[in-house]
């Protein structure tokens, strides 16, 4: 055997480097359920802590955290309908229906489960594939990332139940919320009344919170079942039974691959990687109509596509030297406190490290199994909570959580105020999923299509003619005509007939 | 109907209440400038308070986001300046216009030395860009820690060794060349550069900082980029890409035989961040003094070097009164840039 492989497996396989993973993780699974604070400002705040640990201590920690945070999204986004984190934004739109359904246990347990096999297979990829996939996530630039984000937004008329010109509406008043602030390409106040407040512009935190927490509140509070004292619900079982694991599996794969290579893709992230997981689940899905009714591959192919994307993120770190995501950005500098620089000269220079990491990538996986089934357990003990303590709690954590993520005032009025908009939202049936869509990938969106221009002088058709943006586009159009082909075709045959 | 409506209706009431008594929370910051304004009777009290000073935590401001460059090296120097001074230093992200928020919230607190800014030459730059009416004269500059020049890198197998290289390829083409966020210190760099090389280059800036130009650069969507050369680090140190030229006043480390454009003749295109501490205007000197002194400790720390040094950063230490002088001659400098720049 290699013998930097086996000093890898002694550095990872120290009862310290275990222990301190079980920690981190078992941190990051609370922080990343609770809203507003998000698995980037755990690690953010945690790595100088680690800087007295040895190398492979710290980023085992690390990395606990970061799984942790991740996974720790989708509970808050199941029990509550409150994404803790962005990337577990789609999860919520089949975890909590199937909660409030009382099998909240089963919503849990498929997102642990959807969470370990999507991480796995990140790593999988991370450990075979890595030097390949990060040449080829460079040749995408701001043409083909403008391509990615209309594969995103066209994730709208998928989020859009009922009626697609709500969705559009939601969609649009999104995009128009995160122009307010700075003009990311000419510097210039947007929208702001010269009000230095706005001109800091508007960040995505404290808007989902409001949208999904506030408004939850509201509405709840609205409800008669408020009135009654208790509103206990049953938990059911949490392993997924058999029947669900052949349901799932499938997309759990698919969503895996589409995380994996999103997380490895420099400008995008976990949740981008889930919104595309879930949009491709609910495309091919023989029944898409059930989507957003708290379906099983609802649940596995967000999550599974989020946390596949860490994997995915560490991909162009440890090969190129360039961070994956925000976290892996953070995770350089935890790197070269210790005087190791990511990037090919790792690879030659301290190969053992490298191994250390795969190791702990793997165990901090199935500690996610472990711990995610035992925390779960407790924490859907929360929604027996009676909704009269329940909701000023969350109603507390939405304040913290919005005024933390800053530390400004105005952001918790702006939670505040769209916890408003978001209650008469729904009391309208406007969808607030397609809004948030609009929120998350509008900064992304305009900066990659006016730097792409500027990179083509103002050609608009070297946005299509790049080959890769090409490719994109025609399996986008060919996402939209399909469907209709197969209808015209199938009612030309019942014609015939 | 009418109940759910009521019902809904009063939530909503509530909730405006709940805002008008956040906004007036918000108006303490206002009280505070009233206390600063009463402050100089106070200070003969503080002067004998000097010799226990830190009593309580001290809050440090940094304008950008966790995990950043410049919350990195805030939170190092914070970390190492706790262990000599026995109470906590907090470190806060206070987002927003490019640090004007940050810089606005210290301005108003109590000048007393627990409320700290930790900010870069953007401190220099935002007022001539109209985002703020605040600059240096507004704070008391405690210490400077650390400076990051800009500088044109390009790929090593672009055959470009020189600059003379550079601008004979640009005469022939326009190039391509990816720079920071808009408005930021290294986009005017790149501007002015260019300007005052008479070239015609197509300067794009990036989302956020300068990191996202590092993958563009590698991956050959653009043809040189215009950066802190430690926001390249992989790069540089496995010699797929090369440092032209540096705008810092010195050399950059990464690139050492690569000349300024001070050098070059071009004493005005200087282009080079300097993190430093500030605390508000009319703390007193004595507790500037020390604040002074337990982060010179902290920059004379063995860990901070060796962390600078990993990282590609350059540690400069400069004390309160060559702060000072620099940050008077960087504030008219950054004004003859933005002018060089066209902004």
């Amino acid at each position: 055997m290699n013998p930097d492989i086996l000093a890898g497996f002694s550095l990872a396989f120290t009862p310290e480097a275990l222990i301190l993973c079980l920690l981190g993780m078992f941190f990051g699974i609370i922080v990343g359920a609770i809203p507003g604070l998000t698995a980037t400002m755990a690690i953010a705040i945690l790595t100088p802590f680690t800087f007295s640990l040895s190398a492979i201590n710290g980023l085992m920690m690390l990395t606990g955290i970061y799984i942790g945070g991740i996974y720790g999204g989708s509970i808050s986004a199941v029990l509550l309908n409150i994404p803790g984190t962005p990337s577990a934004l789609m999860t919520a739109l089949d975890g909590n229906p199937m909660a409030v359904r009382g099998e909240a246990g089963r919503a849990l347990g498929l997102a642990t489960v959807s969470s370990f096999f999507g991480g796995m297979f990140g790593v999988c990829v991370l450990l075979t594939v890595a030097p390949f996939l990060a040449r080829f996530a460079l040749k995408f630039g701001a043409a083909e990332y403008f391509a990615l984000c209309c594969f995103g937004l066209s994730v709208v008329a998928a989020l859009s139940q009922g009626s697609l010109v709500r969705g559009f509406i939601s969609a649009g008043l999104g995009l128009f919320v995160v122009c307010i602030g700075m003009d990311p390409i000419i510097g210039v106040p947007r929208f702001t009344y010269g009000s230095q407040e706005l001109f800091a512009g508007i960040s995505y935190i404290p808007i989902m919170i409001g949208l999904f927490g506030i408004a939850e509140v509201l509405t709840q509070l609205t409800t008669k079942e408020m009135q009654g004292v208790t509103a206990t619900q049953k938990i059911g079982r949490l392993w997924p039974t058999l029947k669900d694991i052949k349901v799932i599996w499938k997309v759990v794969l698919r969503s895996a691959g589409i995380g994996t290579f999103i997380g490895a893709l420099p400008g995008a992230g976990g949740a981008i990687g889930s919104i595309l997981g879930y949009n491709e689940a609910k495309r091919i899905s023989k029944y898409p109509e059930k989507f957003g009714t708290g379906i099983p591959e609802g649940i596995a192919a967000p999550e599974s596509a989020n946390n596949s994307a860490i994997g995915g993120a560490f991909i162009p770190l440890l090969t190129l030297g360039i961070p994956g995501d925000a976290i892996t950005a953070i995770l350089i500098g935890a790197f070269m406190i210790h005087n190791l620089t990511p990037g090919p000269l790792l690879y030659r220079d301290n190969p053992e490290i490298i191994y250390a990491l795969y190791f702990g990538l793997l165990v901090a996986h199935l500690y996610l199994i472990i711990l995610g089934m035992s925390c779960a357990k407790v924490f859907a003990k929360a929604i027996t909570v009676p909704k009269n303590l329940l909701m000023p709690i969350i109603s507390l954590f939405c304040i913290v959580g919005s005024f933390a993520y800053a530390n400004r005032l105005f952001d918790v009025m702006v939670m505040l105020i769209f916890g408003v908009i978001g209650y008469y939202m729904r009391k309208n049936q406007f969808p607030i999923a397609p809004m948030i869509l609009g929120i998350v990938l509008g900064p992304i969106f305009e900066l990659n299509l006016r730097i792409a221009l500027q990179l083509a002088e103002g050609d608009i058709l070297q946005l299509f003619t790049r080959p890769i943006s090409a490719v994109l586009w025609i399996i986008l159009l060919l996402m939209f005509i399909a469907p209709k082909i197969k209808n015209k075709s199938l009612k030309d045959i019942a014609v015939n007939d | 109907m009418s109940k759910v409506l009521k019902k809904s209706l009063l939530l909503s009431i509530i909730l405006i209440i709940g805002l008008v008594f956040i906004a007036a929370c918000g108006n303490t910051q206002d009280n505070n400038v009233q206390e600063k304004e009463k402050a100089p009777e106070n200070k003969q009290v503080e002067e004998k308070k000097e010799v226990d000073f830190p009593k309580r935590n001290i809050n440090i401001s940094i304008p950008f986001g966790a995990g950043g460059g410049t919350d990195q090296v805030g939170r190092i120097l914070a970390g190492l300046a706790e262990k000599n001074s026995g109470v906590n230093w907090v470190c806060t992200n206070d987002i927003g216009g490019a640090g004007a928020l940050a810089m606005g919230n210290i301005a108003k607190s109590t000048p007393d030395g627990y409320n700290l800014l930790f900010i870069t030459s953007n401190i220099s730059v935002l007022k001539h860009m109209g985002h703020t009416e605040l600059n240096y004269e507004n704070f008391e500059p405690i210490i400077a820690v650390n400076t990051d020049p800009a500088a044109l890198i390009v790929r090593s197998d672009s055959g470009w060794n020189t600059l003379e290289d550079f601008i004979a390829a640009a005469k022939e083409k326009r190039l391509k060349v990816q720079t920071g966020a808009a408005g930021g210190l290294w986009q005017v760099g790149a501007l002015a550069m260019k300007n005052a090389l008479n070239l015609d280059l197509n300067i794009i800036p990036s989302g956020t900082g300068g990191a996202p130009a590092a993958p563009a650069l590698l991956g050959k969507q653009v043809d040189a980029i215009a950066i802190a050369p430690n926001e390249a680090l992989s790069g540089l140190k496995t010699g797929e890409f090369k440092v032209l030229v540096s705008l810092g006043r010195d050399r950059s480390a990464l690139g050492p035989d690569a000349p300024t454009m001070v050098e070059l003749g071009y004493p005005d295109i200087t282009a080079q961040a300097v993190r430093a501490f500030y605390a508000p205007k009319g703390t007193p000197p004595e507790v500037v003094k020390k604040l002074h002194d337990m982060l010179k400790a902290a920059v004379e720390s063995k860990e901070y070097p060796e962390y600078m040094e990993s990282t590609g950063s350059t540690v400069n230490y400069m004390n309160t009164e060559d702060l000072v002088k620099y940050l008077e001659w960087e504030f008219e400098a950054y004004k003859k840039l933005l002018a060089f720049a066209g902004l």
